[in-house]
């Protein structure tokens, strides 16, 4: 039992450490070191994992770490899975804001980090258009997104407003509108 | 006491609208981090490119960095707690209850019905944060009036490298070169 918690937690604790930026960096270290090396689950549960870890909230590293964490012990299988997963960005990070003060004064830094905020800008356009190619290209879709854009840079609506109103919107579609019009 | 239960909340609400991924929870991170006045505007994306170059998910990080640097370590632990809070409740949810999430056709119907919301917010925070980047103000401003422009070159030199494959560590550390270049040669 101790032995299975503490592969769990080394297990995750790896994937966390090798996961640098977005989620789908992971997906091919979570299949190695979940079915190649332990069995756990087969390739196929890895695929829906990240397809539901993607539709619901949350990044999809804690959420595939809390459901193969269940599915391998349980409830403490889960908290120990998650726990791993999110302990080296902990410790990584505490280490890096140490030295983010104190390099914060000098002024090759401020070089460094204006030239990086452009790269920062470049990454955002990137995740943009990732996302947009995975949205469904209907009419409403396109009016609906300009809508949600308009909102927050012209009338600086509050972000979690406009995120329930359109999950209560989509959810009055699916009660009223009959299953061939949606 | 008051501080913890603010970032423990604060750090719950993007850990429960964050759909989509790190970036396009951007516009709710700019409410909830500037708003309480946790980190400047350009300290925000100073932090997202440092998150980008470490491991990690940026949620994650950026409660650990916040939470360390407003609360030490209890505010740590609040902020993380908050952010990996939804996730955990959530996908312990549906791992219990597999079978039946997955033949429910409502909770997909409004998952997709959120995807164009989220290219809006994201492509909103393309805006905000270019803002920041080409038009800095006050203390933000590093380069003087004579290189203004120098943001502009090192963008479009970074698209460049994005158009060909180049991954982000990349693209990040010949943009801080170029900084410190222009920094270092450019009359201000």
């Amino acid at each position: 039992m101790l032995r299975k918690y503490s592969s769990l937690f080394f297990s995750f604790f790896k994937i966390g450490l090798f996961t640098f930026g977005s989620g789908y960096a992971m997906i091919t270290l979570l299949k190695k070191e979940i079915v190649e090396n332990r069995g756990w689950m087969s390739e196929r549960n890895i695929a829906d994992i990240i397809a539901i870890g993607e539709s619901t909230p949350g990044s999809i590293s804690v959420s595939s770490a809390t459901f193969i964490g269940y599915r391998v012990g349980g409830f403490s299988g889960a908290i120990i899975a998650t726990l791993g997963i999110i302990s080296p960005s902990v410790i990584i990070m505490s280490i890096v804001s140490f030295f983010m003060k104190e390099f914060a004064a000098n002024v090759y830094v401020d070089y460094a980090f204006a030239g990086v905020r452009c790269a920062v800008l470049v990454l955002i356009i990137n995740a943009t258009a990732l996302l947009f190619k995975e949205m469904g290209k209907y009419y409403l879709n396109y009016i609906v997104m300009v809508v949600s854009f308009l909102l927050l840079v012209v009338f600086k609506v509050n972000v979690m407003t406009l995120l329930m109103a359109a999950m209560l919107v989509s959810a009055i579609a699916f009660r009223f509108i009959p299953e061939d019009e949606r | 006491m008051k501080l913890y239960l603010d970032l423990f909340t604060a750090f719950l609400k993007m850990g429960f609208f964050a759909i989509g991924g790190g970036y396009a929870m951007l516009p709710l991170i700019r409410q909830e981090v500037l708003g309480h006045e946790w980190m400047s505007n350009a300290e925000l994306i100073n932090f997202l490119a440092v998150s980008e170059s470490t491991p990690g998910s940026m949620s994650v990080n950026m409660a650990t960095y916040i939470g360390l640097k407003t609360g030490n370590i209890p505010g740590l632990i609040a902020a993380v707690l908050g952010v990996s809070l939804p996730s955990f409740a959530i996908m312990l949810l549906i791992a219990i209850f597999y079978d039946r999430f997955i033949k429910n056709k409502a909770i997909a119907y409004v998952l997709e019905g959120l995807k164009p919301v989220v290219v809006g917010m994201i492509a909103s925070a393309v805006i905000s944060v270019g803002e920041e980047v080409f038009f800095p103000k006050g203390e933000d401003v590093v380069f003087g009036p004579l290189s203004s422009c120098v943001p502009f070159f090192i963008f479009l030199i970074c698209l460049g490298m994005n158009h060909f494959k180049k991954g982000p560590i990349a693209i990040i550390g010949v943009s801080a070169l170029l900084g410190v270049l222009a920094g270092v040669l450019l009359p201000h």
